[in-house]
């Protein structure tokens, strides 16, 4: 809860996102220093993804995750990138920019305030989510303190099968913290959301015009139900940002065929399968997708998709593996396939998915617009771009719905289950809806402002940044908790019942604060 | 005709996206948000550290056991058999395992023992929440 922790959280999340620059410099040697700064939200997922899997891996080989262990793990991706990418090396290109203009401009401001305003609520968060402290909480704290994951720990915890991708990378901002600080470690959710949302901006930058892009990027924080978890202890939105960028990596890979994007949604799939057991079936439905729209081509084209499933269900047998060799039951349905003669929920789970999804308090327009952005598409004639994004739609749906069918201790009535596992397909929407809309409209018109205007565009993102919080702290400062908080003068303080009672035999009381006060009797 | 229609239907999404968003971030977004973090700053250690005694028995007591407890000290959770489908029974452990860490907790054998609504309460009582949830040593 101190600055300290923040900056340690803070720390830990750029050294990812370098790891990712190096991983995604060894995929694209080529690429100029503003094309690096442009993709670096891809860049810090692609790190995440990668930390991820190395840190599964260790779990699963039975050594201890902690500092060494972590340092080792960040470590070699990094030299073994910067070997290869020093190998590829190629001349660099001239740089994409966000072209970005005054209208513009005060949109993405309005981001960035919208970003400023999650971490506030972050920041402070107490581990109050049932899952959270029912379940990713005690996996991470356990390997924080002992480094891995006992297996009778995980027998009888609920999700004690799910894979420990995010345990892990949580454990890792707890050492990064240098204390168990479960509140602060919220703020290791908002990374993931920071970097989703600059992964967005700086995928489609130059492929879309800035005034149809930044209204989705806003779009993220602002749907009700995003915003309303957007730092809870959940794997839910980590594996939603995973799988929507794979969506979107794929979409580009449709249109450019660039072998590095297969490559990037690989390693991201990985990481969505290493972050909750369903990230397999909804990276299974984007694969499937984009098999479809490549059906003009599928002898020459079907192995690459198929490699980024082949990615997703590697890294989920790695952990199969490791729960084998312990006789812990796997990832599957809890009752085998008896769902599948369930019908009728099979019914009731899809009309619930697609009931959630069209709610307005929940999703706002997302999937609408989205689905108003494909039949756009198909008017023109972008037929690959409709085909793609309308088939990830409907099978998104339908892998959601036979998760929650195959799940019968999922309740259909309860809506926070139901959004939480329905925001895969919203953020999957929101995420190529400006690619599709550009492809409707035709080629994005590049705006070709003078120095001033784009100095002045960018002033104006400066100061929303600055403005937001600077108003915030005119009303007051910034509180940081701490155990002094709850001193009284003239008491005694201990940090255990054996302290105090060394401290004298006055009244001992908790003080709320952690500590114990001794109380002269 | 198809690309004018086309460019009509983008400009309509970006603009409807835009104004939805607009609304609801001054609306919803930002003001939710701002409630969050006032109210999340404005709790206190004990509020920010344990949720609801109907999920977790008694912070209270789960604050006393680790007060007690010394780092590597092993300890039980008896739930008593009318509280084994309440949420003492299926959630309170795994708040308390993941709380109490690095102290471990085991199924039998162990001096330390948190007592919720069990039959035999420890024969020293170090901590009682008034709601039969309990915390001792099992020896005098």
């Amino acid at each position: 809860m101190s600055i300290h922790a923040i900056l340690g959280v803070t720390l830990y999340n750029l050294v990812l996102a370098g790891m990712g620059s190096v991983l995604l410099f060894a995929l694209r040697p080529g690429l100029s220093i503003p094309d690096r700064v442009r993709l670096a939200g891809l860049s810090y997922l692609l790190g995440v993804a990668a930390a991820m899997v190395a840190f599964t891996l260790v779990i699963v080989l039975g050594i201890a995750l902690n500092w060494a262990s972590i340092v080792v793990c960040v470590a070699l991706p990094i030299a073994v990138g910067a070997f290869v990418g020093r190998r590829r090396r190629v001349p660099s290109r001239a740089g994409v920019t966000l072209g970005l203009t005054i209208p513009s401009a005060c949109i993405l401001g309005l981001v960035v305030v919208a970003l400023e305003a999650v971490f506030r609520k972050g920041r402070l968060q107490g581990l109050l989510e049932f899952d959270g402290w029912d379940s990713w909480g005690p996996k991470a704290k356990s390997l924080y303190f002992f480094g891995h994951l006992p297996p009778h720990f995980l027998a009888d915890l609920p999700g004690g099968s799910y894979p420990p991708g995010l345990p892990a990378l949580l454990s890792g901002a707890l050492h990064a913290t240098g204390s168990p600080d479960v509140v602060t470690v919220h703020l290791q959710f908002w990374f993931l959301g920071v970097g989703f949302v600059a992964a967005l901006l700086g995928l489609m930058a130059g492929r879309v015009d800035p005034l149809l892009l930044f209204p989705f990027a806003l779009l993220v924080f602002v749907m009700p139900d995003i915003r309303s978890r957007s730092v809870d202890m959940y794997g839910d939105l980590a594996l939603g940002y995973g799988v929507a960028t794979v969506a979107l990596l794929l979409a580009l890979w449709l249109e450019e065929r660039d072998d590095w994007l297969i490559v990037a949604a690989a390693l991201l799939a990985g990481g969505a399968a290493l972050t909750k057991r369903e990230g397999v079936v909804l990276v299974a439905c984007v694969v499937l997708a984009a098999l479809i729209a490549s059906v003009d081509r599928l002898r020459a084209a079907w192995w690459r998709p198929v490699c980024v499933l082949g990615a997703a269900v590697a890294a989920s047998i790695l952990w199969q593996i490791w729960l084998s060799a312990h006789h812990l039951h796997g990832n599957g349905p809890s009752g085998g396939l008896h769902f599948l003669s369930d019908g009728g929920r099979a019914w009731d789970s899809l009309h619930t998915v697609v009931d959630n999804l069209f709610t307005f308090d929940l999703w706002l327009v997302s999937l609408t617009i989205g689905i108003a952005a494909v039949a756009l598409c198909a008017l023109v004639g972008a037929w690959r771009g409709a085909l793609y994004a309308g088939s990830l739609i409907a099978l998104l749906i339908a892998g959601s719905s036979a998760i929650l069918w195959s799940d019968a201790t999922l309740q259909l009535t309860d809506v926070n289950v139901v959004s939480r596992l329905a925001g895969t397909t919203a953020l999957s929407v929101v995420a190529l809806t400006p690619l599709l809309l550009q492809r409707a409209w035709g080629v994005p018109r590049m705006w070709r402002v003078p120095a001033w205007h784009r100095a002045l565009a960018w002033g104006a993102v400066a100061v929303a940044a600055i403005a937001y919080p600077a108003t915030l702290l005119a009303h007051g400062g910034v509180r940081f908790p701490k155990a002094s908080d709850c001193d009284r003068p003239g008491a005694v303080y201990a940090s255990s019942y054996p302290e105090a009672k060394r401290l004298g035999n006055g009244k001992v009381v908790q003080d709320g604060c952690g500590r114990l006060r001794v109380e002269p009797r | 005709m198809r690309e004018v229609l086309a460019r009509v239907g983008v400009a309509f999404c970006a603009v409807l996206t835009l104004a939805v968003c607009l609304r609801w971030l001054f609306h919803d977004a930002l003001p939710g948000q701002d409630h969050w973090a006032t109210l999340n700053a404005s709790q206190t250690y004990n509020e920010r550290t344990f949720p609801s005694d109907e999920f977790i028995g008694s912070g209270h007591v789960a604050e006393d056991g680790r007060l007690w407890m010394p780092r590597d000290a092993t300890y039980t959770v008896v739930v008593g058999g009318e509280q084994q489908n309440t949420a003492w029974g299926f959630a309170a452990p795994h708040f308390l395992e993941g709380f109490l860490f690095p102290r471990r907790r085991v199924d039998a054998g162990a001096v330390w023992v948190f007592c919720l609504a069990c039959d035999s309460r420890p024969a020293t009582v170090l901590s009682d929440g008034g709601n039969g949830v309990v915390f001792g040593r099992t020896t005098p």
